[in-house]
């Protein structure tokens, strides 16, 4: 970190901190998808009710309720609770930086526009990280004490994490260069994160087993490279004034 | 020969529309200078403060600050030699005053934050959010950050736009401290001000410049105007200073009367008029004021 990184990732990290309604907003959804969707899931299968066969899209053959617990319902959860935090937290730092017309404070000091963003960046995902990887914990010792986790499949689901988690960063971050105002920024957020979750869950159901996790955290991995390229290609104040 | 402290050449700025901002314009502003960018609303002022700080790109042309291409690779080095006060920006709801200032001291590399909150009586508001302060508080704030590094040069966008006539007045007391020693470029469209705080004034209308001039060198190319109020009223008052063949503006008192080189030729204009009989009981020479400059200036160009 350079010397004016430093001072800008303190900054932002302790206005992310201070807003509750942020916080509050970003942990809600992984929250619920980590611990107590999870726990619901789990809850009916020892019920009894995950026993019914189910065909998926890759075969003719059945599985079973379990299978889809681990292939399928965890990594949708992991990945909707990754994409919600970052993008939650990264739209409401530039967009309220813009609203709020605080760019002009940082305008006025010795700072690049790609200082602002690397900084905001790095907050946005070391808070996403707090929040979600505590729950991720706990949802892998949810998940293990009733036996339904594996250690290749824990890893591969905490990598799905970090790409969905790196995604959402970006794509808020390039959300704010391209869209002007906070309408135009919602239907592009639309685009943006909408089709990730019905494209996973197609490459979870069309290939077996943990591979179909991995094969979604790297093509999560490669958008994000694709949107940090396109991102620091724009970037600049103008842009983060929210000009054209 | 010292570059310039800020220089613009043929610096033109196309907002999308397209909008013309500015039109190939160019300013030498030098070291030292006090310099006061004057205009209208929508005249290109704060496009230029803009432009200097890196927020815009310009269309077209080259913008150099402290010698160095604003767009070039040591642009933040110079930037820590440049204090800047922002027109009338938003407050952080969640960053303290103590906590802004250390801040912008990091960034800067230099800078004593209790000193200086000290120095702009900011010391009872220290642990306050910024968003908190009132007007004047938030304008000491910034002045107090852009001088805390001790800069060179200092771009000042409209800084007292907004406030109340105290406050101010408060806040052009700070900057009068804030400017000395300092080169100073600073964008107004209030004309007092800049006659208070600069020596030099840069007119601009519609993105390009009119003039660039010394005040004092303008005021002396303007007739200076006089105030005369006679026992007789102004309206005999007129028709005696028609004889001589000088037209006045009457108003409810006297009449105002442009007169070239005043002082020499206000005594013989009191004897003729006594001649004339007519008592003046006041005669009052009245030196252009930057206002009149101003609309001189606009409407001759």
């Amino acid at each position: 970190m350079n010397d004016r990184l430093k001072p800008l990732f303190r900054k932002e990290a302790r206005q992310i901190t201070r807003s509750k309604r942020t916080v509050l907003a970003a942990a809600l959804v992984p929250a619920l998808m980590l611990i107590f969707v999870t726990g619901g899931d789990i809850v009916t299968l020892r019920l009894g009710f995950g026993s019914k066969p189910i065909y998926l899209l890759s075969s003719s053959h059945a599985v079973s309720g379990v299978y889809l617990l681990r292939h399928f319902t965890l990594p949708i959860l992991i990945t909707i609770s990754a994409l919600v935090t970052p993008s939650i937290v990264m739209g409401d730092v530039l967009f309220g930086e813009r609203e709020r017309r605080t760019l002009d404070l940082l305008v006025a000091l010795p700072i690049s526009a790609l200082d602002v963003v690397l900084a905001k960046l790095a907050a946005v995902l070391l808070f996403a990280l707090t929040v979600t990887i505590p729950l991720f914990a706990l949802n892998v010792v949810i998940v293990s004490s009733f036996g339904y986790g594996s250690v290749s499949q824990t890893i591969a689901l905490f990598e799905l994490m970090l790409a969905a988690i790196s995604y959402s960063a970006t794509s808020a971050l390039i959300i704010a260069l391209i869209a002007g105002e906070a309408r135009a920024a919602n239907i592009v957020s639309g685009l943006l994160l909408g089709p990730i979750v019905p494209l996973e869950g197609l490459i979870l159901t069309s290939t077996k087993g943990d591979i179909a996790v991995t094969i979604c955290a790297v093509g999560l991995g490669l958008l994000t490279c694709g949107a940090l390229y396109r991102s620091i290609r724009l970037l600049s104040f103008e842009r983060l004034y929210g000009g054209t | 020969m010292p570059s310039p402290a800020i220089e613009l050449r043929d610096v033109t700025k196309l907002y999308p529309g397209p909008v013309k901002a500015l039109d190939a314009v160019s300013i030498h502003v030098e070291e030292g200078e006090h310099c006061c960018l004057l205009g209208p609303n929508g005249a290109g002022k704060t496009t230029i403060i803009r432009l200097l700080q890196g927020a815009l790109a310009p269309t077209e042309g080259q913008l150099r600050i402290l010698g160095e291409d604003v767009r070039g690779r040591s642009i933040l080095e110079v930037k820590k030699r440049v204090g800047i006060v922002p027109q009338n920006p938003g407050m952080y709801p969640d960053l303290t005053v103590r906590e802004y200032l250390h801040f912008v001291a990091a960034l800067y590399g230099r800078g004593e934050v209790e000193p200086t909150a000290r120095q702009y009586a900011l010391e009872e508001s220290i642990d306050r959010p910024l968003a908190t302060l009132s007007g004047g508080y938030q304008r000491r704030l910034l002045v107090a950050a852009a001088v805390m590094s001790e800069p060179a040069l200092l771009l000042l966008d409209e800084p007292t736009v907004g406030l109340d006539p105290l406050a101010a007045a408060e806040t052009r007391g700070l900057l009068r401290e804030a400017m000395r020693g300092r080169t100073v470029f600073m964008s107004t469209h209030n004309l007092a001000e800049a006659e208070e705080l600069c020596d030099t004034v840069i007119i601009l209308r519609r993105g390009t410049v009119l003039i660039h001039e010394r005040i004092e060198d303008l005021r002396r190319q303007t007739v200076p105007r006089v105030h005369l109020a006679a026992l007789q009223g102004p309206d005999a008052l007129s028709v005696a200073l028609g004889s001589l063949s000088l037209s006045a503006a009457r108003n409810e008192h006297g009449v105002w009367l442009s007169l070239d080189r005043a002082q020499e030729s206000i005594p013989d204009l009191l004897r003729d008029l006594l001649g004339q009989g007519i008592d003046v009981y006041e005669c009052r020479l009245v030196p252009p004021t930057l206002e009149d400059l101003f609309v001189e200036v606009v409407s001759r160009v």
